[in-house]
């Protein structure tokens, strides 16, 4: 019995070791990953690549051809407008088209989607701002407001009381709008810094997209109708300083789509990239007055997409492989089996066992080796030949199991 | 005990009360802002007898063909005619939102009049013509000279040397429909 509980004691101690040991490394060897900056040339309509190192930037175009930053400031005239026009080189018209710092300013917008979007809970709580404020600024809204089974609340913030009549008054406009209830999701800007408010855009219990905000104190409701065209599967809202878009939408085949603004109508225009892997991929796009850039990241690399602004069709595309891990190179030499909690593909962390390299085989050895030179003596010969597999398999995890385990314990075990 | 019995449910019902009575009131509170959109007349209505309507209140009805996207505190609301009526946000509002475009919107607000006199519709003519002179005859300054004509033609059959533009000041509006 007592040798079964040291046995049950060494075993759950390597466990542990197996999840600590291969942390601690992974700490210590950890670099992070780091990739060329790809940016679109409206001159030479092709793409390239900044490299940023510690003093300097080495820019080189899709076919590896090397450029000076002096060179390459003229080919890229949006991307280094700023530079260009403190040197006083900002051209006046870029391919064709006037363009002023003011243009290229209000134009710049960014998007991004992280990988982890897809397992965050969506918000329960929003702040409904007045989005035609009489006075120039937004007002930071003195209640909040959540959806019930068939309606939605407001509350005060200081008092915690309902305001009774606007709940009504909201409920029965979206009830009037067409919307079905319970909201499965809602999506908005809670952002106190930003320049105008649209409110917040819902997917109910159909489906379907709807957009709320409060205009004049009153509600504004209304179906985008973006179901005709595709099917809804996440909005994400994203507010830009030319006032172009809402946000975002993933449609259920996970092809990504933005939603325009326009007279009275909600139009959705679809990028032209692959569809995405929610969980897996962040997406970044970086827009500006002519083309958008869009760089989509996973474990084997970092695509990079250049759409035309107008159309969102693709004009050029890259691809940079991902570099080598560094700790996943040491993991795969030091453990030939260790132990993992968090895992990519699942919402839980629980302890899974991960294959290191069978080249960690030859470290199990060696310490298996010192370990039964110091401690064959006190050791029975069955003992030292399952230590021994023991230690091959599990190697400096396993070391630390049996080294907790006190060898005077061992003694009393031994039958010579 | 009885007594206590008594004296909680007397508590108990008073405090029903009072919170059923907040809630009905507001309740009523939010039925009782009803639409005025049922009392709507029509731009056309409005534009025939603008005249007689200068500094009352009125609820109107139109298309919203044109918002001023700068300001978003001017729009434009047209009837079944081609007249169309320019709707100024009040004090009251904070403005018009964009998506109202297309849509028909109810709004209620005070008429307001301004006059063009006789000499500043001369001037835009002579403007027009020397326009035409230089930059030769366009789809622009066609429509505008035929404004122009339209609004002599009105000034000499009312024996007027002014032309009046009828707008309203909104205190508020609503939607009516999407399209």
């Amino acid at each position: 019995m007592i040798k079964l509980l040291r046995i049950i004691l060494v075993v759950v101690t390597t466990i542990v070791a197996s999840i600590i040991l291969p942390a601690m490394l992974k700490h210590a060897t950890d670099k992070p990953i780091t990739y060329k900056f790809g940016v679109y040339s409206e001159l030479a309509q092709k793409l390239f690549y900044y490299e940023y190192q510690k003093n300097n930037v080495d820019i080189t175009d899709k076919d590896g051809n090397k450029y000076s930053t002096a060179g390459a400031d003229s080919l890229m005239p949006i991307y280094n407008s700023r530079q260009l026009t403190q040197m006083n080189k900002m051209p006046d018209s870029i391919m064709g088209i006037p363009v002023t710092q003011r243009d290229i300013l209000s134009s710049t917008h960014r998007i991004n989607i992280e990988n982890d979007y897809a397992d965050k809970p969506d918000d329960c709580v929003g702040m409904l701002y007045e989005s035609m404020p009489k006075r120039v600024g937004l007002v930071m809204p003195q209640d909040i407001f959540r959806f019930t089974s068939d309606g939605i609340e407001f509350e005060n913030d200081e008092t915690h009381e309902i305001d009774i009549a606007k709940s009504r008054t909201f409920t029965n406009a979206l009830l009037k709008s067409g919307v079905t209830f319970p909201i499965k999701s809602m999506s908005g800007e809670i952002n106190a810094r930003k320049r105008y408010d649209e409110g917040y855009f819902l997917i109910d219990a159909k489906g379907e997209l709807f957009h709320m905000k409060m205009v004049n104190g009153k509600p504004f409701i209304r179906n985008t109708n973006v179901t005709d065209t595709l099917q809804m599967a996440r909005f994400s809202m994203s507010l830009p300083n030319n006032r172009s878009y809402y946000g975002i939408i993933i449609s259920a085949d996970s092809s990504l789509w933005i939603l325009e603004t326009g007279d009275n109508s909600y139009s959705v225009k679809r990028l032209d990239i692959p569809p995405i892997s929610l969980g897996q991929d962040n997406v970044r796009v970086l827009g500006s007055l002519f083309y958008w850039t869009i760089f989509v990241t996973n474990d084997t690399g970092r695509y990079t997409y250049i759409l035309d602004s107008k159309t969102l069709k693709r004009v050029d595309e890259g691809f940079l492989p991902c570099p080598e891990i560094t700790s996943n190179k040491w993991l795969s030499r030091c453990f030939f089996v260790y132990t993992e909690l968090h895992h990519v593909d699942s919402y839980f962390d629980y302890p899974r066992p991960k294959f290191g390299g069978w080249i960690a085989l030859i470290l199990n050895a060696i310490i298996a080796s010192i370990y039964l030179t110091i401690r064959h003596k006190r050791l029975s010969k069955r003992d030292c030949i399952a230590s021994a597999l023991y230690l091959v398999i599990t190697g400096v995890s396993g070391l630390a199991g049996l080294l907790l385990v006190p060898y005077e314990r061992h003694k009393q075990t031994i039958k010579r | 005990m009885k007594f206590k019995v008594l004296f909680t449910a007397i508590v108990a019902a008073t405090m029903a009360a009072c919170n059923g009575k907040q809630t009905q009131e507001a309740q009523e509170a939010a039925e009782n802002t009803t639409s005025f959109a049922n009392e709507a007349i029509t731009v056309d209505s409005l534009l025939s007898t603008a005249e007689t309507l200068v500094g009352k209140e009125v609820v109107v009805a139109g298309k919203v063909m044109h918002l001023c996207k700068r300001t978003h505190r001017r729009c434009f609301i047209r009837g079944s005619q081609e007249a169309n009526l320019r709707i100024e946000a009040g004090e009251e509002l904070g403005g018009f939102n964009v998506e109202l475009i297309g849509s028909k919107i109810a709004a209620k607000g005070i008429v307001g009049e301004s006059r063009l006199s006789l000499d500043y519709v001369k001037e835009q003519k002579e403007r027009i013509a020397r326009q035409e002179e230089e930059q030769g005859t366009s789809q622009e300054c066609d429509a505008e000279r035929i404004n122009i004509e339209k609004m002599e033609q009105w000034m000499a059959e009312h024996d007027t040397d002014y032309y009046p533009v009828y707008f309203l000041t909104a205190s508020d509006f609503e939607p009516i429909s999407a399209e």
